[in-house]
């Protein structure tokens, strides 16, 4: 993945630039909004990474310039509360997700890399309304789910959350990540509130005698594969 | 109502100055009244009583003339002649025998009371009413004289007794309501000032106040007490900047810290042990920088900056979102979530509510045991929840507390199990939404009560 990462602190900016680069991407970093602005216009990138507080251009006019000109990159914001970490108006402005600091990389990677497959679905056009990994298959249109043919019933909370894990299958999906898709509040979960949620639904899918799909990344959060690894 | 309240509900109508002053003052001009008018009462009686014995003797002098110069004749006569002409309607005459049967007078008979001895003065009512004095002489021969008059002194008394009791009220009730008025007057502007006061002490800083266009002593006090909010305001302010500037700041080196520890903990991975206990670190790092994210949105909370975001939220379906999140876990610590919801919606902004609920849940969930019951109920323009588990709950002494930064029940506790700002921002949130929240046992557990206005009355900013 090709990543623009706008952010003016050279420390901050340094630590991002190689988490991202351990994690296989090839990062640009422009320190500040308008040399952000002339590289995301004049070149192309897969996802946009864009601190809000920017010396002379700052990020969320940078944002708004970008979708004005037609560039429809995907773009993470990042803010430090205290700041105007404003959600709402960093989503307005066009970005499409938001990240408060400090987070960790695994976080920020994670949804990169979310956003990114997002970016290439819209762009393939064609609603999928069957999602599936190995034997395990799910319609989106009967709101039906088998694995290996045999019906599973799921909560509703449960077809989410599996739902969202399919949609970014062999990706690294983080508990905020779950929180924000299933439940719609961005919050901190102090306690392990999404980890039993997520073993109910394990218990469901990967039955004894199965190869498991569900696989806990430590540190990080899940990922929905048929690979252990 | 038993005696002693009726006591104590006297004693305490009687604290209020303004009912103080209301009765003393009219009780004062009435007594000082008094003290004038009074001993000019004493005077014009005493006056009264000579003028009329100075008549009774100067009537006496010439009676006493006739008798010794022309006889009794010559009295009756003079008698008879004084009470034809009726020239002094109140003189009184009586000529008796040494009987008692009438000679000559305008007495019907003797009047009872009075005595039968020479040149005894005498002071008696009459069956009409009225009050007869005079003087008795018995002359030679025994027959008795009777002179005196009809005294205006008692009647004096009653019409005087009558006029300075009527003044007395009249005094009193003139005086009563122009203290009234007075007092009501200076009871709405006092009333007024201490709304003010209120006001400020809800959190609206910025309040001031009122000034009156007259410029008196009360504006003055006012003025003065201003003064003290201005500083007051200032302190506060720098005081709130101090704390979230720290918070702000510290974020930094910590954030570089946490960084710092990621990658010593990558570097190390072949060192399980070292790897591990990086991870402590790690996860103690996080924890104190939960703890400042959560003063700093504390600080923006109080602080106000949230106003626009607000919208209407069905809070039944926050609720039951909050416990269908919540639901597993409890149930895999053998507890259970149960959930009583009225359908209310409130105006506010849905995410710091269920940050306010998530805080209550969790803190139920680690510092309660047994069933947690939520109740959302709807009230007169407001709407009630009500989180409560069935744990030991809490020391009556530390309920107060509860919803104070950074207080924690137990002072052994680790900063990663939260520093103890999480019911601090609760509180911060439902007032901000111009609710208020109150805890107290409820045997057993701890009940925590949040009251939420309907319309969201807006937050304390913007003053």
């Amino acid at each position: 993945m090709k990543i623009l990462l706008v952010e003016d602190d050279p420390q901050q900016a340094a630590y991002i630039c190689k988490g991202l680069q351990e994690a296989g991407h090839i990062v640009d970093v422009a320190a500040d909004g308008r040399d952000g602005l002339f590289l995301a216009t004049t070149e192309s990138y897969d996802v946009l990474v864009l601190d809000r507080m920017l010396p002379r251009v700052d990020g969320l006019t940078v944002l708004r310039t970008l979708r004005a000109s037609n560039v429809a990159t995907p773009v993470v914001i990042l803010s430090a509360l205290g700041e105007v970490d404003d959600r709402v108006a960093g989503l307005r402005a066009g970005g499409d997700d938001y990240l408060v600091k400090p987070f960790s990389l695994i976080e920020l990677v994670a949804r990169l890399e979310a956003l990114a497959r997002r970016g290439a679905a819209s762009r393939e056009g064609t609603p999928n309304t069957r999602l599936a990994v190995a034997d395990l298959e799910m319609d989106l249109l009967r709101r039906s789910v088998t694995r290996g043919g045999r019906k599973i019933d799921l909560k509703p909370k449960e077809f989410q959350l599996l739902e969202f894990l399919l949609r970014h299958s062999e990706q690294v999906v983080t508990r905020a990540m779950l929180l924000e898709a299933v439940w719609n509040y961005h919050f901190d979960p102090q306690t392990n509130v999404i980890d039993v949620h997520i073993s109910n639904l394990r218990a469901k899918i990967d039955l004894p005698g199965l190869s498991p799909l569900i696989h806990t990344v430590r540190g990080a959060g899940y990922r929905l594969s048929a690979d252990v690894a | 109502m038993s005696l002693e309240a009726r006591w104590g509900a006297l004693c305490a109508w009687f604290s209020s100055p303004f009912h103080r002053f209301a009765i003393v003052l009219p009780a004062a001009i009435a007594l000082i009244v008094g003290a004038i008018f009074y001993p000019l009462f004493r005077e014009a009686e005493g006056h009264i009583r000579n003028e009329v014995r100075a008549a009774i003797a100067l009537e006496i002098n010439g009676l006493d003339e006739q008798v010794h110069e022309r006889g009794l004749t010559a009295l009756r006569d003079a008698l008879q002649r004084r009470i034809d002409s009726a020239a002094d309607r109140d003189a009184v005459y009586l000529l008796t025998d040494r009987d008692g049967r009438v000679v000559v007078g305008n007495l019907a008979g003797w009047p009872d009371g009075v005595p039968a001895a020479d040149e005894a003065w005498f002071h008696v009512r009459t069956a009409d009413g009225g009050t007869l004095e005079g003087q008795v002489f018995v002359l030679f021969g025994g027959d008795r004289l009777l002179v005196g008059r009809h005294s205006p002194l008692e009647s004096y008394q009653e019409r005087m007794t009558a006029r300075l009791w009527g003044s007395a009220v009249l005094i009193i009730v003139v005086a009563a309501s122009i203290g009234w008025f007075f007092m009501q007057h200076l009871h709405r502007r006092l009333e007024t000032l201490a709304r003010e006061a209120a006001r400020i002490q809800e959190g609206h800083l910025a309040q001031r106040l009122s000034l009156s266009a007259r410029n008196d002593e009360l504006d003055a006090l006012a003025r003065r007490f201003n003064r003290a909010f201005d500083e007051i305001e200032r302190l506060v302010d720098a005081s709130r900047h101090v704390s979230s500037a720290i918070a702000h700041d510290m974020r930094r080196p910590l954030i570089a810290l946490r960084r710092a520890i990621d990658e010593a903990r990558e570097a190390a991975a072949a060192d399980r042990i070292l790897r591990e206990r990086l991870e402590g670190l790690g996860a103690q790092t996080d924890a104190l920088l939960r703890t400042f994210a959560a003063l700093l949105s504390l600080a923006r909370i109080e602080a106000g900056a949230l106003g626009p975001k607000w919208q209407p939220v069905d809070l039944a379906a926050l609720v039951a979102d909050a416990i269908e999140l919540y639901e597993p876990l409890a149930a895999a610590e053998g507890r259970e979530l149960v959930g009583t919801l009225a359908p209310v919606t409130v105006r506010g902004d849905p995410h710091l509510l269920f940050q306010v609920l998530q805080n209550l849940i969790e803190n139920a969930l680690k510092h309660g045991a047994g069933t947690i019951a939520l109740e959302l109920a709807a009230g007169e323009g407001d709407v009630a929840l009500r989180v409560r588990d069935h744990g030991a709950g809490v020391p009556d002494a530390a309920l107060p507390k509860l919803f104070e930064r950074f207080f924690r029940l137990d002072e052994s506790r680790s900063a990663a199990d939260g520093a103890g700002v999480g019911l601090a921002l609760v509180r911060g949130i439902v007032e901000a939404h111009g609710g208020r929240v109150s805890a107290r046992n409820a045997d057993p557990g701890l009940a925590v009560e949040l009251v939420l206005p309907v319309d969201g009355a807006m937050p304390a900013l913007l003053d």
